[in-house]
């Protein structure tokens, strides 16, 4: 997933520290979950990308704090590297505190025989796709959703039945292409949609996803990334969203956020 | 530690756990190792996640949420040590990472978990519908074992590992179901009891679409737990799914069930490796 121009990056280095665009701003204060997940994976996959380490496979995200905007710091180490995988964490720090943790699993490609190739055949035109609505209930509850505006979104139904967002990024993230943590940054929204698709929002005060995995089995291909989106919650306010993830020529992996239901307000 | 000991283990007898620890390092006994060599991937999964459940709840932090298990070098079948770290820890959430080393210090394995404490929510359920593609109501027990990886030659954690076949509807696998015979660690562990299943929704779907990559061998580098409830009864089960390529690249999948529904969902990620 590539941005659809070439506007200025959401992402900028001001000397030894990270500073975000207003448009990676969330919902509940500091930046969206997504936006973090590009920051902290994004400057892994380009960091490898520079090395030569391989593809990057899966990534799992720790939200711990809410992130601000400017004056980040990263620290980004290897846990194992040599031979065909690697494997890298980013820490995020502001304020003196550690925000967000990432790891990131990077792996060199072989040629095995009898096994799929990268698809050329086109299954999904996201473009034919209707552009996806706020509902009036989610309008009147979030004036402030900065990183909705980043993406293009379209709402559609596969021919399996399933619901499905496509989503096309405005701006890129970095300066460099980082098609993994590009789709990374858009599943962070699936739980934010199983909310909307319901129709309805759930008796709580906030649905927070606490992690973020994603795990894809080829890179993907194009602008757009499609995400189809399953929640299950229970009345002890924990949680789950899982989702699986497509580009253009089919799936391509799965996303997992752990979900607290806050109290009512 | 390692040995090709008949299957009449005294520890398997007496229903003691795979691994103990007396005030030091952990200490595997002969049924942790894998059909091959070093410690199996489930058993050390379980291992790393059950410590940080055992720290969660001695910190109060509640249940657990989610887990990931990295597997950076394989485990020996020796004395290993877990370090366990605070990442966070608020008011309803708290993040503990572990690390796994062997007695040299090196690092074999690193995990993540997730612990919320349960707050009552009446009126909350969940907001699509969830699956209900097999027949589970049935007692695992009474389907037909499946077998594989037990080699007769060499005690491993296959031997304990109970692992049932359940058919859909066009007679295809669907369900594989598991159960521990022994405990995996010295407490009761959530996290252990999901990922000892978990870890090998990669066999199961390799075996069920017959779609074996001749000469490879299909280690997963990584496997993730998450899960919405504690599940009932001692079977899990794997609805198992994958995606491998030429490259060498695939990860593999599986929904987690016990016996009245889902509870959560595993993913790995898979590397395809040259045999010999």
């Amino acid at each position: 997933m590539k941005a659809s121009t070439n506007a200025t990056p959401v992402f900028r280095r001001d000397g030894e520290t990270w500073a975000a665009q207003p448009e990676s701003q969330g919902p509940f204060g500091g930046m969206h979950g997504g936006a973090v997940a590009a920051l902290s994976v994004g400057e892994m996959e380009a960091m490898a990308a520079a090395r030569g380490l391989g593809a990057l496979v899966s990534a799992n995200l720790y939200l711990l704090r809410p992130l601000p905007r400017e004056g980040i710091s990263s620290k980004v180490s290897a846990v194992r590297e040599g031979g065909r995988v690697a494997v890298f964490e980013n820490e995020l720090w502001a304020g003196g505190k550690l925000q967000a943790k990432a790891s990131a699993c990077f792996q060199q490609p072989l040629s095995v025989e009898g096994l799929p190739g990268a698809p050329e055949k086109t299954v999904f035109e996201p473009e034919t796709f209707v552009k996806w609505e706020r509902p009036e209930f989610f309008k009147a509850a979030n004036t402030n959703q900065g990183f909705l505006d980043l993406v293009d979104i379209r709402d559609t139904h596969h021919e399996d039945g399933t619901r499905a967002k496509w989503f096309r990024l405005k701006h890129p993230f970095h300066d460099v292409p980082t098609p993994f943590s590009n789709a990374m940054a858009v599943a962070d929204v699936s739980t934010l949609f199983t909310v909307t698709d319901a129709g309805e929002r759930p008796n709580a005060g906030g649905w927070p996803n606490a992690d973020l995995a994603l795990h894809l089995s080829r890179a993907p291909k194009g602008d757009w990334i499609g995400v189809a989106q399953r929640g299950s919650w229970h009345d002890d306010g924990r949680g789950m969203t899982e989702s699986e993830i497509f580009d253009v020529h089919g799936r391509i992996g799965r996303s997992c956020q752990s979900v607290v239901l806050l109290p009512p307000l | 530690m390692n040995s090709s000991a008949p299957a009449t283990h005294a520890a398997a007898e007496t229903g003691a756990p795979i691994f103990t620890r007396e005030g030091g390092p952990w200490l595997p006994d002969d049924y942790a190792a894998g059909p091959f060599r070093g410690l199996y991937g489930g058993a050390v999964a379980g291992l790393v996640a059950g410590a940080m459940e055992e720290h969660a709840v001695s910190e109060g932090w509640g249940t657990p949420l989610s887990a990931t298990v990295l597997m950076l070098r394989p485990a020996p079948v020796a004395p290993l040590v877990t370090e366990i770290t605070t990442l966070q820890a608020g008011r309803r959430n708290a993040v503990a990472e572990c690390l796994l080393k062997d007695e040299a210090g090196k690092i074999i394995s690193k995990g993540h978990a997730i612990f919320v404490k349960p707050d009552a929510m009446p009126g909350t359920r969940p907001l699509t519908a969830i699956p209900t593609a097999t027949n589970w109501a049935g007692d695992p027990a009474t389907l037909p074992l499946w077998a594989n990886g037990k080699r007769p030659e060499h005690v491993n954690f296959l031997h304990i590992l109970e692992m049932r076949e359940e058919r859909d509807a066009t007679g295809k696998p669907g369900m594989r179901w598991s159960r521990m015979t022994r405990p995996l660690l010295p407490f009761a562990s959530l996290l252990a009891t999901l990922f000892t299943a978990a870890d090998n929704a990669s066999a199961f779907w390799l075996s069920s679409s017959g779609a074996w990559p001749a000469n490879f061998g299909f280690p997963n580098v990584d496997v993730s737990v998450h899960v919405s409830r504690a599940p009932q009864g001692e079977w899990i089960g794997v609805t198992p799914d994958a995606q491998l390529h030429e490259t060498g690249m695939g990860m593999s999948e599986g929904a987690l069930y016990d016996r009245t529904g889902l509870v959560g969902r595993t993913c790995q990620t898979n590397i395809l490796v040259p045999r010999g």
